[in-house]
């Protein structure tokens, strides 16, 4: 593993590297961005090569296609001067670094080629004990390092308490780093960190010691302190792109239609996609199409009966995939699941007029398109009865279920409401 | 790795290293000990670490068959041979476990991959002072006590080490008192850097592997560790990091009442004033008078004590506050008879020496 | 490889380099040169101000060791000055009231408080967020608060007094730190700027500093991370990329897009914006500010000082932009998009939302301008009756961009009949007998004009402050309407009609506000049915009540005179006949 494997967030590493190369690196990092995207890659990475003995130039190019945006960075800064140190170690590498495909046609995109990064080298006894897990400067901490504070607890915990910090951050800060180059500490979902964890931790943020570093990884920033964020540099992740996301999916040995849909359905979340496909859910989402094709008042709370015990399946097999989720986290988790699966659905089916059935963009965003939807018949069955504007509004809909969903209602009724008001908004049948 | 070994002596190092184990940890490969064998010196060592200490010991009396090395839970390895009665056992590792074969019993333990187990920076250390054992152990014992726990001034939670040619000086403070010693060691060419701070821990995991009273102990020093080795046992230890407060600056100086108080008598005393303090009046209130040392303390709504001692002391009267267990600490490490206690002014802070290098300096309260 | 931060490297050392609390400064000066200084004080105020600066100055002046009592000039220089600069001064303890919140935390601070200071003139305690202190830790604080020893000073800091007991503000000084005036950080950050030695426009460091929102941290992070980013001249267009905030034009063109009605452009926008890498929450962000630009300019005229704009041309183009939308519009466009920022908020990932949004901003004028649909509906007759080509242009156009078509070909005038003009003759056909009898209903506002609207009536209701009264509503079906007198069947399930018949004041608040939307006075006749109503108005059918009309029925309905309009006109299909009791 490397730097080069966080694939499509070029942006979030050329930031990094530059602030390194300018010698501008500050202690405290979040890594904010939607779930799923490599935050937490990128993060493991990145300490890896700090502590890595002997890191190496060489260039930061992708192995696939997709370069797409990454260069805005350095688009817009001098790109004559913006990267003079690099041109002395060109000799050094060349080797390594993979052929870059079909590079973007601008001339940015030669810049974007030309930036070198600092990589670990994979080799040396560092390198070895992060793989391992055992790199005693690397500390990572999660949700579950609450098992593992003095007074241990359970791990049903949904906040980050403060013990762990304490014990795990703040503590073990004030030591010299046991090899020398840095002590790094990766908070994952960082923003369970509860009231009083967050408020402990503002003081070795702002006061680290040298050689301290600190990396905040959330899908949610919003969650922390604003005493927290003021303290932090953000470094924003972007969703990949679906021709990517499709792509790793096959690697894993999703079947190319699943793998297509999941693609488009993540929203650029690999992670998501990879755990859905995984959870075969594919065959009930294309049931649920059918059945909305056929949505009216005779049918309406079937299908949301039918949702309901989808959701429960769901949560079955997440708890049966995850082991240390609750049982009602992991129903909550289904539930969610399925309204995005409506969001999707009536979202396509909106797209699907604006632009036409072919669903051709003519505008940038056409390389993130992977052709013709999943089940486009159905989807233009349902868009005979639901215009745009409707479309809007069913999808506005869920977003008030979702908030139903998160104060605990009652699930059943939930669905129910949900399709009376689909069917509400739908024009009568045709 | 093959390799046959007295079971006493494998126990002794075992136990050690489990004591720095850490009992929680997020990685569980820090709860195993690594045994680590080398065919041409006939060794095997028995590594343990938290991340912060690393202990690394030599088991004595091994045959080595074939070299090799393992990385097996030290509680287990621990209890294995705390029970077995053998003479003798035989380590020997395949691929995928460890067997630990006695002469009626066959244990097999499943391990980890050696080359996963974390090991600390493997820069050759140069070693700076060379210092009896004895001496060492010495001045651990009457520092380490006064250092702070727990405190986010990541400075004080260790003792600072300082080397000044021939002397070696150890400082200990937690803000309110502050304990100071210094012994006699051997220079060698390198200095012991300044602002070397050793942790608590280590210096009482340190304690354990000074046995041997005349060996002399090497002490080597590399930026951002402290490494102290004995005959068997070689001990890694990660410095805290920040500023050591200023220390000079704290002890006082020009102190005109000078006293020399039975150490013994006075223990007594002020365990026994110490009865009718509470959280609230935490002090006992110490007044020298001619010859005479008067230490009360009270407790509003419970009462209060009062115990009279002899003493020699012909200055002007003095009244002052201490913190009854600040006295009893130092009291507890000191060995000879008497101590001598020097003040200024009942708002100064206090000192007190036994012998010519220790000192200890508390600061008063107001009772 | 180690880097100090901006705001920590730039941390003020005196009373007089404390930016932007010159109050608080001079008198802190006053009280140490006269000798005055409290034995507690409060610090207060936003993140960034200077709390935590001000207090290590003021443990410095109490504590300096060049001078022999406390002076309001420390030196900087002495060991002691030094080591609070650094934190780690050892009669200067700061501690961290956010992790050490417990009452046993304070009674060890309460028995430490007892011990002389090592060094120096006076032990200081500075307790950083002590608003997380537990109840029973600020009790305990209380008394030694009240009455600490001679050489104790408290120095409190907290972003919420209003978290902080009462009895706790009373024992101490306090000092509120106002945010830093925009001029001052811009100043500080040019200082820095210069100390660091880095060039920069001037528009970006005003940027900077107004993100900043008087925080001088804030500030001075968002400056630490464009340093970070480029070692040439920083410029307003890194602060973009660093924020993923979009350019102006960006958001220009979306607005202008929505105001066009053109949903593909409005959806091709947002898919370029977000494929550029721009995160979701900055883009909804910029939209819904731009809009509230727009609705400042539209009211308070094109050269307000309430908006600002990079230049000249943008304010021309703004003001353009404003003549599109009417303010309803904006005020509902704006609503809109802060309800799904604060989805956003909660962590979805809302691209899908994002669209949704935009769609209903877009397609969405129908909710916001009730009258001006209704002053259409007076218009309509006329229009087709005088000239029945235009009319016809309102025919549905091919249904695959049939919206995008539609509302080009309306764009040009601001107020946009497509929607009564397409919706309405398509989904209903046949009009019930009833709106028969009175051929010239009361200013044109038929039956079912009421019926097919009642859904927008409603949300108009609500939009005007009438949720209560839309809850009473929201049951109800309108059936009848002549000469000013609407009926409102109640289905027989529902007890809200029977509940109102109780009611004539809620009754007669209905009738005012129903009035004022439909502009003519009316009274309401609440019918409670004895039959169960569908609720399916949105289908824009009635379930037949009865046995299936008759073959004379249908020719009657078929000749009706409005019938046989909306067939001509606007090419409507008899698709089926109800009759209506």
């Amino acid at each position: 593993m490397s730097i080069l494997e966080c694939f499509g967030q070029d942006h979030a590493i050329i930031r990094l590297q530059k602030a390194r190369q300018l010698s501008r690196l500050p202690h405290s990092y979040i890594f904010y961005g939607p779930e799923g995207v490599g935050k937490g890659l990128l993060a493991g990475q990145w300490a890896k090569m700090m502590l890595c003995s002997e890191p190496r130039r060489r260039k930061l190019t992708w192995g696939d296609s997709g370069q797409g945006d990454s260069d805005g960075l350095f688009n817009s800064t001098d790109s004559t001067n913006s990267l003079d140190s690099t041109d002395s170690a060109d000799s050094t590498d060349s080797t390594d670094s993979i052929d870059s495909m079909d590079s973007a046609d601008s001339a940015n995109a030669v810049d974007s080629d030309s930036v070198m990064i600092d990589d670990c080298c994979d080799k040396c006894a560092d390198c070895l004990m992060v793989r391992a897990g055992t790199h005693p400067d690397l500390h990572k901490i999660d949700k579950q390092s609450v098992l593992h504070t003095r007074k241990a607890r359970s791990s049903q915990m949904l906040a980050l308490p403060i013990d762990v910090i304490r014990e795990m951050v703040i503590e073990p800060a004030g030591m010299f780093p046991s090899r020398k180059r840095a002590r790094i500490f990766i908070i994952e979902q960082a923003e369970s960190m509860n009231i009083a964890a967050q408020n402990a931790l503002l003081k070795t943020l702002e006061e680290p010691p040298a050689n301290t570093f600190l990396i905040l990884v959330t899908s949610n920033p919003e969650l922390f302190l604003p005493t927290i964020r003021s303290r932090c540099q953000e470094i924003r992740f972007v969703s990949l792109p679906k021709a990517f996301i499709y792509k790793r999916l096959l690697e894993y040995g999703v079947e190319e239609r699943q793998g297509r849909f999941w693609a488009e359905f993540s929203d650029g979340r690999f992670g998501y996609a990879l755990q859905l496909a995984q959870m075969g859910l594919y065959d009930a989402k294309r049931e649920f199409l059918e059945q909305l094709c056929r949505l009216g008042y005779d049918n309406a709370l079937v299908l949301a009966e039918w949702l309901q015990s989808q959701a429960k399946e769901f949560g079955k097999v997440l708890g049966e995939k995850q082991g240390e989720i609750s049982t009602s986290d992991a129903d909550r988790q289904g539930r969610l699941f399925w309204l995005d699966v409506i969001v999707h659905v009536f979202s396509q089916v909106m797209r699907r007029q604006v632009f036409g059935v072919s669903g051709q963009f003519s505008e940038p965003g056409s390389q993130n398109q992977l052709g013709q939807p999943d089940q486009a018949e159905q989807l233009d069955q349902i868009g005979r009865r639901f215009d745009p504007y409707v479309c809007s509004r069913v999808i506005k809909a869920v977003t008030v279920s979702r908030r139903y969903i998160f104060a605990n209602a009652n699930p059943a009724l939930i669905f129910e409401s949900l399709m009376l008001e689909c069917l509400n908004c739908a024009r009568a049948g045709v | 790795m093959n390799v046959k070994c007295n079971r006493a002596a494998l126990y002794e190092a075992v136990q050690l290293a489990s004591s720095i184990v850490p009992a929680r940890t997020p990685k569980p490969i820090l709860q195993c000990a690594k045994l680590e064998t080398q065919k041409k010196d006939q060794k095997l060592t028995v590594i343990a670490t938290d991340n912060e200490i690393t202990l690394e010991h030599i088991v004595p009396q091994v045959q080595v068959i074939e070299e090799g090395a393992t990385v097996i839970p030290a509680d287990r390895i621990a209890a294995i041979l705390h029970e077995s009665r053998d003479e003798t056992i035989d380590l020997i590792v395949d691929e995928a476990a460890c067997n630990i074969n006695g002469k009626d019993s066959k244990y097999r333990i499943y391990g980890h991959d050696p080359d996963d187990f974390p090991t600390v920076s493997a820069a050759q250390e140069e070693i700076c002072v060379e210092i009896k054992a004895v001496n060492l152990k010495r001045m651990i014992h009457h520092t380490a006590f006064a250092a702070a726990r727990e405190n986010t001034r990541y400075a004080i939670n260790g003792v600072l080490w300082e080397q000044e040619g021939k002397k070696l000086r150890m400082v200990a403070t937690d803000g309110r008192r502050l304990a100071m010693i210094e012994g006699e060691c051997k220079a060698a060419k390198n200095k012991l850097a300044e602002n070397a701070i050793v942790p608590v821990k280590a210096m009482t995991v340190m304690e354990h592997i000074l046995n041997t009273p005349d060996e002399m102990v090497k002490i080597a020093f590399s930026g951002n560790h402290i490494t102290t080795s004995t005959t068997l046992a070689k001990l890694t230890c990660n410095l805290v990091q920040g500023r050591f407060p200023k220390y000079t600056d704290v002890i006082p100086s020009g102190c005109d009442k000078i006293i020399q108080i039975d150490s013994e008598a006075l223990r007594s005393a002020v365990r026994r004033a110490a009865l009718l303090t509470n959280e609230q009046s935490r002090g006992i209130l110490m007044t020298f008078s001619k010859d005479q040392l008067c230490l009360s303390s009270s407790t509003p709504e419970a009462g209060d004590a009062e115990i009279n001692m002899k003493i020699e002391y012909q200055g002007e009267p003095l009244k002052i506050g201490f913190s009854p267990q600040y006295i009893l600490d130092v009291l507890r490490v000191l060995e000879g008879p008497q101590i001598t206690c020097e003040f200024s002014d009942g708002n100064k802070p206090g000192l007190i020496r036994t012998g010519k290098d220790f000192l200890y300096v508390v600061m008063p309260v107001t009772v | 490889m180690s880097y100090t931060v901006l705001a920590r490297r730039y941390r003020s050392q005196s009373f007089d380099e404390v930016v932007g609390q010159d109050a608080v400064s001079r008198t802190l000066k006053n009280a140490l040169t006269s000798d005055r200084v409290a034995h507690a004080y409060l610090f207060t105020g936003t993140r960034g101000v200077g709390k935590t600066t001000m207090a290590r100055v003021l443990a410095k002046a109490l504590n300096c060791l060049n001078s022999d009592k406390p002076t309001s000039e420390p030196c900087c220089k002495c060991e002691s000055c030094l080591a609070i600069n650094e934190g780690d001064d050892i009669d200067v303890l700061e501690i961290d009231g956010a992790s050490n919140t417990g009452v046993e935390h304070i009674r060890e601070l309460r028995q430490n408080a007892i011990y002389r200071p090592a060094r120096a003139r006076y032990k200081i305690y500075i307790i950083d967020e002590v608003h997380m202190l537990s109840t029973s830790a600020f009790n305990a604080l209380l008394k030694t608060l009240e009455e600490p020893p001679d050489h104790v000073k408290f120095i409190l800091a907290t972003t919420e007094p209003n978290k902080v007991p009462a009895t706790i503000h009373s024992r101490c000084q306090r000092f509120d730190f106002r945010n830093i005036k925009l001029d001052d950080i811009v100043g500080q950050l040019k200082l820095v700027l210069d100390g660091e030695k880095i060039k920069a426009d001037d528009a970006l460091v005003r940027r900077v500093a107004r993100r900043a929102n008087g925080s001088m941290r804030d500030a001075l992070s968002l400056l630490d991370q464009l340093l970070s980013m480029a070692d040439g001249k920083l410029t307003v267009e890194l602060l973009h990329d660093l924020l993923g905030t979009p350019r102006s034009q960006r958001i220009v063109d979306l607005a202008e897009a929505v105001g066009k009605n053109d949903l593909a452009e409005v959806l091709t926008q947002i898919d370029a914006g977000l494929s550029e890498g721009l995160a979701l929450d900055q883009l909804t962000e910029a939209v819904q500010n731009h809009f509230r630009d727009l609705m400042v300019l539209r009211n308070c005229g094109g050269d307000t000082e309430l908006v600002e704009l990079d230049d000249d041309q943008a304010r021309q183009m703004a003001v353009e932009q404003a003549k599109q939308f009417d303010d309803a519009a904006l005020v509902y466009n704006i609503t809109v998009l802060e309800e799904l920022r604060r989805f956003l908020r909660t962590g979805v990932s809302g691209r899908a939302l994002l669209e949704a949004a935009m769609v209903r901003l877009t397609a969405g004028q129908r909710f916001s301008d009730t009258k001006v649909l209704l002053e259409q509906l007076q218009n309509l007759p006329q229009v087709t009756t005088a000239s029945s080509g235009a009319a016809t242009s309102f025919r549905q156009p091919q249904p695959t961009n049939r919206f995008a078509a539609a509302q080009k070909k309306t764009s040009e005038t601001a107020i946009k009949p497509d929607n009564i003009a397409t919706t309405i003759p398509k989904s209903k056909t046949v009009l019930p007998s009833v709106a028969g009898k009175s051929l010239t209903p009361e200013r044109n506002i038929t039956l079912a004009d009421l019926q097919e609207k009642w859904h927008d009536i409603l949300a108009e209701v609500v939009h005007q402050g009438g949720k209560n009264l839309e809850a009473y509503l929201r049951p109800a079906q309108p059936t009848e309407w002549a000469d000013g007198k609407l009926s409102l069947v109640f289905n027989r399930d529902e007890g809200m009609g029977r509940f109102l018949l109780g009611q004539p004041m809620v009754i007669s608040e209905i009738e005012q506000m129903l009035g004022k939307i439909l502009s003519s006075s009316l009274k309401l006749e609440i019918v409670q049915s004895s039959t169960v109503i569908s609720s399916g108005r949105a289908n824009g059918t009635m379930k037949s009540a009865g046995s299936k009309p008759s073959q004379k029925e249908i020719n009657t309905a078929m000749s009706d005179p409005k019938v046989r309009m909306v067939q001509n006109v606007l090419g409507g299909k008899v698709v089926r006949i109800d009759r209506v009791e």
